[in-house]
């Protein structure tokens, strides 16, 4: 994962508003991945979000560089996901992301694999689904992951072959149905 | 790990292209100008509390010396362990030591110590009096901050990283609100943490204290237990040791940690009690030609009298305040930065703040147009910790059988607030629960 550099960071940890929008620039696509497929709907991304960002802010001043700024705002982000899991208490409906997923219009081929990738990582459990996407998705090594879920790495380890065995064999089954069909 | 388990290579480089190719909705149309002007508003409250990052620094030496005890007194809060050896001091010697000095001390200066793995080491001297005027210098030599109560204007010249880091970094902030739920003058942090809630906390339930010894002076050390916040825990302890020096009942150090390891340790040195100072202590001249920015809070002082012919309604006004309590100040504001968590109630408008001093003690009552949109509670405490508010009805006044909610918080001043049917109204600062019920009834239209 790519860090911001150390002059915007600088500027950020100051308070200036445009290096901290350059820094939101910099980590939101993979914020976004996360937040989305820990909470399953834009509105509820969008808020875990908001709530993020401003408590990042909040924070930067007293971010002391013990762990990588992407580290340290996907903790954030991790942390404010649950808590708006928490909040809403609701599970994230498996029909719904797959309703999502087919109204997006993509090539049938591609859809259907994305369809049924998605539709597998939302069954995954939270804790499986958020390391593989930190790790395959967004780039983290091990350590970096384990630091954002405050956990061993060796249980990141674990998580992660869960989280790939099933969606490996997922994605496989649909290679199998597809060609059959 | 589970022995039969393998750690498998670091990265599946297809399952990742196979997920980055999900689909990945664009936020909201909403989203940046709301995160936008949320930041903003946090740039904007951030420079009223102090402009200063090293005023932050002042605030959290304050905080959790007030966290410490607030927490002690607090029935939903942290437990007070029971501390081995013969050596228990009685609580009310502490409480009794406490009210005493924050109730007759007209100046205080000293040296804030920042250190600890979270800290970087730095030090701030610092110097304020009962008018609320104040002085900070540091954490680099050039680094001051003054608020002058008589003009109610910031001033300040820093060493700024973003402008290159030897350049001084000058602003002026006017029209300074007396105090709480409005960003007050930087004096707030030290007599609104220092007295406020040590007293209010204290005044709720007796904590078990024991008597040691810091720089070679008898002292009175607290240990309790408190809840991290739930966004940012990394950056919050579960625990916290204060030292009370038995000579003046001022916090001196306070040490937080987590799961056993120090966070951050905030010492006070040099402490003196009631120090002469020069009133141009508190006046800092700025540069002529010097760039300067500049920033105007909105808030004007005004006679009592003239205030309902500002704000277009007659002030609410205690009739009875604590013991040596008087009315310091008074301001409106046409309009004012929205308050509440994260800035979240709708905007201020008509604002009257009346600012009671005692010694080195406040407490403020506001009131503002309720107008359209939701209220929340004006002083709840920052994101990420939940208040736990006492439901009260008022019994007298003007504001008679409205209902209220009273919140003595580990993490906000102790207030009360309530909404009439035309106004919010807010009182705020060094006052126990009983106290604020009694002013709350108290309140009549002047």
């Amino acid at each position: 994962m790519e860090e911001l550099d150390q002059v915007a960071l600088a500027r950020a940890r100051r308070g200036d508003e445009g290096a901290f929008a350059a820094l939101v620039r910099h980590y939101d696509t993979g914020l976004r991945r996360l937040a989305y497929r820990l909470l399953g709907d834009r509105a509820r991304m969008d808020d875990a979000l908001q709530e993020a960002y401003l408590s990042a802010y909040r924070a930067l001043p007293r971010f002391r560089g013990d762990s990588s700024l992407g580290t340290w705002l996907y903790r954030i982000a991790y942390n404010a996901c649950l808590d708006e899991l928490k909040r809403t208490r609701e599970v994230v409906d498996l029909e719904s992301v797959r309703d999502r997923a087919q109204a997006d219009g993509d090539p049938i081929d591609a859809l259907s694999l994305r369809q049924t990738l998605a539709a597998a990582l939302t069954a995954l459990p939270l804790e499986d689904r958020t390391a593989v996407l930190l790790v395959d998705a967004n780039g983290f090594d091990y350590r970096s992951a384990a630091e954002v879920l405050g956990i061993p790495e060796g249980t990141v380890a674990s998580r992660l072959n869960r989280a790939r065995a099933a969606l490996r064999q997922t994605l496989q089954n649909e290679r199998k149905g597809a060609s059959n069909r | 790990m589970n022995g039969n388990e393998t750690i498998e290579p670091v990265r599946d480089e297809w399952l990742g292209e196979l997920l980055r190719e999900l689909d990945v909705p664009q936020h909201g149309p909403r989203f940046h100008a709301e995160l936008r002007r949320a930041v903003h508003e946090e740039r904007r409250t951030t420079r009223r509390r102090g402009v200063l990052r090293w005023a932050v620094r002042v605030a959290a030496v304050a905080t959790v010396a007030a966290v410490a005890i607030a927490v002690i007194g607090l029935p939903r809060g942290g437990k007070s362990p029971s501390l081995p050896g013969p050596q228990a001091a009685s609580a009310a010697v502490v409480k009794s030591r406490i009210r005493t000095l924050l109730t007759t001390l007209h100046s205080v200066s000293g040296t804030l110590v920042a250190g600890g793995p979270r800290e970087n080491g730095g030090r701030w001297q610092f110097a304020l009096d009962s008018d609320g005027d104040l002085r900070l210098e540091g954490p680099r030599p050039g680094d001051v901050e003054t608020y002058d109560a008589s003009t109610g204007v910031v001033r300040s010249a820093e060493h700024s990283t973003s402008l290159g880091g030897d350049t001084l970094f000058y602003a002026e902030r006017s029209g300074v609100a007396p105090g709480p739920p409005d960003q007050g003058p930087p004096t707030w942090v030290l007599p609104e943490q220092y007295g406020a809630y040590i007293r209010a906390a204290l005044a709720d339930t007796a904590p078990s204290v024991r008597e040691t010894a810091y720089d070679g002076r008898p002292a009175w050390r607290l240990d309790v237990d408190t809840t991290p916040n739930t966004i940012v825990p990394d950056l919050s302890g579960d625990h916290l040791a204060i030292t009370v020096d038995r000579a003046t009942g001022m916090p001196v150090r306070i040490v937080e940690s987590k799961h056993g390891a120090m966070l951050r340790e905030l010492s006070i040195e040099h402490l003196a009690l009631n120090p002469s100072l020069p009133a141009s202590m508190f006046e800092l001249a700025l540069p002529a030609g010097a760039d300067v920015m500049r920033s105007d809070d909105g808030f004007r002082h005004v006679p009592l009298d003239q205030v309902a012919a500002d704000v277009g309604y007659r002030p609410l006004v205690p009739s009875w305040v604590p013991d040596r309590y008087r009315l310091a100040d008074v301001a409106v504001a046409r309009q004012a930065t929205p308050t509440g968590k994260g800035g979240s109630n709708p905007p201020s408008r008509m604002v009257v703040s009346l600012s009671y001093r005692r010694g080195i003690d406040q407490f403020v009552v506001t009131t503002r147009l309720r107008g359209g949109g939701i209220w929340t509670d004006p002083l709840a405490s920052p994101t990420g910790y939940t208040d736990t508010p006492t439901p009260i009805t008022v019994g007298a006044g003007a504001l008679a059988a409205t209902d209220a909610q009273v919140v003595i918080s580990a993490h906000t001043v102790p207030h009360m607030w309530t909404l009439s049917d035309r106004l919010v109204v807010t009182v705020g600062g060094d006052l126990t629960r009983p106290q604020l019920a009694r002013i709350a009834d108290s309140l009549q239209i002047r």
